[in-house]
């Protein structure tokens, strides 16, 4: 507690986060480049994150467009007070759940597979010239069970998943994303985690 | 290390957020009793399973269309920004014409009812000269600038009041 008041105090210690760097440029000599490589270095990263919670790539992509206008339009007055990536990931976040309360039971259609766009698999496996060998069908079974799984869960559990399981995300650095606790966090993954290892039961067994 | 906390742990143990001291223990424990492999196993199936899921890519275009996008905004903004101060300059007169048309209601006298209206107006008018200041301040505010309904709600009013305004 007494670290975590400490940190709290400290303002300059997010100064040395390389994003932080770039946006702080970017603010000061308005130089497009810096924003540009935060981009670079960002921007297919949230989008899979938001791809994972909205289960759509277009819309992903979009949404991500907006996590970005975002950052952008807060340029000005920027000072970092957490690290970049817990920042934009809350941005992130507070974007993909307005879009789900906006389009309740529209986007986001639990019987239905990832949709991946052009490239989207099912369109693949339509194609009855092609025939697939069986470790294939299983993996696209599995890549079913596992999007509609992570999908089912409540906004907050899915959240703390992904973060934990694709982003690498400390319990520390998720509490700061959702704007809560380490014990709540551990609470919301336990939950999640039961709930997958249930649904994913049969298709992970052996 | 028992069984019991070993697997109370596992979870922790692959979330990388155990202590360094603890993470011993766990390794050695884990190495020595096959019933917590089991379990351990078990759970990181589970855990490695999720791994399954693709990546997806932006498209190669995306930072032109980031581009693109901001300063399709910015043009949205600078033009509200000029329409509201070019109506608030029009807000600005209407008083006048309202007072005028109070005045000449009342010097005329003969009717009531057109006075009546014309006070009513006044009054209308000076809460919704507040609500103008408002609509400023929230233009400042790029977020609701995309909420662009108000500007029509707003040539509305307007309307009407130049009905009223050459009614009386
Ligand atoms: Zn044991």
């Amino acid at each position: 507690m007494v670290e975590f008041l400490f940190r709290e105090n400290n303002i300059e210690q997010y100064l040395d986060d390389p994003d932080a760097k770039l946006m702080l440029k970017f603010k000061e000599e308005e130089d497009p480049s810096a924003f540009e490589e935060l981009m670079r270095k960002n921007f297919s990263r949230i989008m899979n994150f938001i791809y994972r919670f909205v289960a759509d790539r277009e819309l992903a992509e979009d949404l991500t467009q907006e996590v970005f206008i975002k950052i952008y339009n807060s340029a000005s007055n920027y000072y970092p007070r957490s690290k970049f990536k817990t920042w934009a990931f809350t941005i992130a976040r507070n974007i993909s759940l307005n879009e789900l309360r906006k389009n309740k039971g529209q986007v986001v259609s639990l019987d239905k597979p990832f949709k991946h766009g052009e490239d989207d698999m099912s369109l693949q496996v339509e194609d009855k010239t092609v025939s697939k060998p069986d470790d294939e069908i299983i993996k696209e079974e599995l890549v079913d069970a596992v999007g509609k799984a992570i999908n089912e869960l409540p906004a907050n559990q899915r959240t703390a998943i992904l973060l934990i399981r694709y982003e690498g995300f400390s319990y520390e650095e998720i509490a700061r994303t959702m704007n809560t606790t380490v014990s709540a966090v551990k609470s919301l993954l336990s939950r999640a985690r039961e709930t997958l290892k249930e649904k994913l039961a049969d298709i992970v067994s052996g | 290390m028992d069984c019991k906390r070993l697997k109370s742990q596992i979870y922790e143990y692959l979330d990388n957020e155990l202590q360094e001291a603890d993470m011993q223990q766990f390794s050695e424990h884990l190495g020595a009793c096959a019933e917590c492999q089991k379990a351990y196993e078990a759970i990181k199936r589970t855990w490695d399973a999720l791994e399954v899921l693709p990546n997806v890519e932006p498209t190669p275009n995306y930072m032109s269309r980031f581009w693109a996008e901001v300063a399709t905004r910015q043009n949205v903004v600078d033009r509200a920004r000029a329409r509201l101060s070019q109506m608030f300059l029009t807000w600005k007169l209407v008083p006048v014409y309202v007072s005028l048309c109070l005045a000449i209601s009342v010097f005329a006298i003969r009717n009531y009812m057109q006075f009546e209206q014309s006070r009513q107006i006044l009054a209308e008018m000076s809460q919704e000269e507040i609500e103008m200041v408002e609509y400023i301040e929230l233009a400042e505010n790029y977020e609701l600038i995309d909420e662009i309904e108000f500007f029509e709600d707003f040539e509305i009013i307007q309307n009407l009041d130049d009905l009223s305004v050459t009614q009386s």
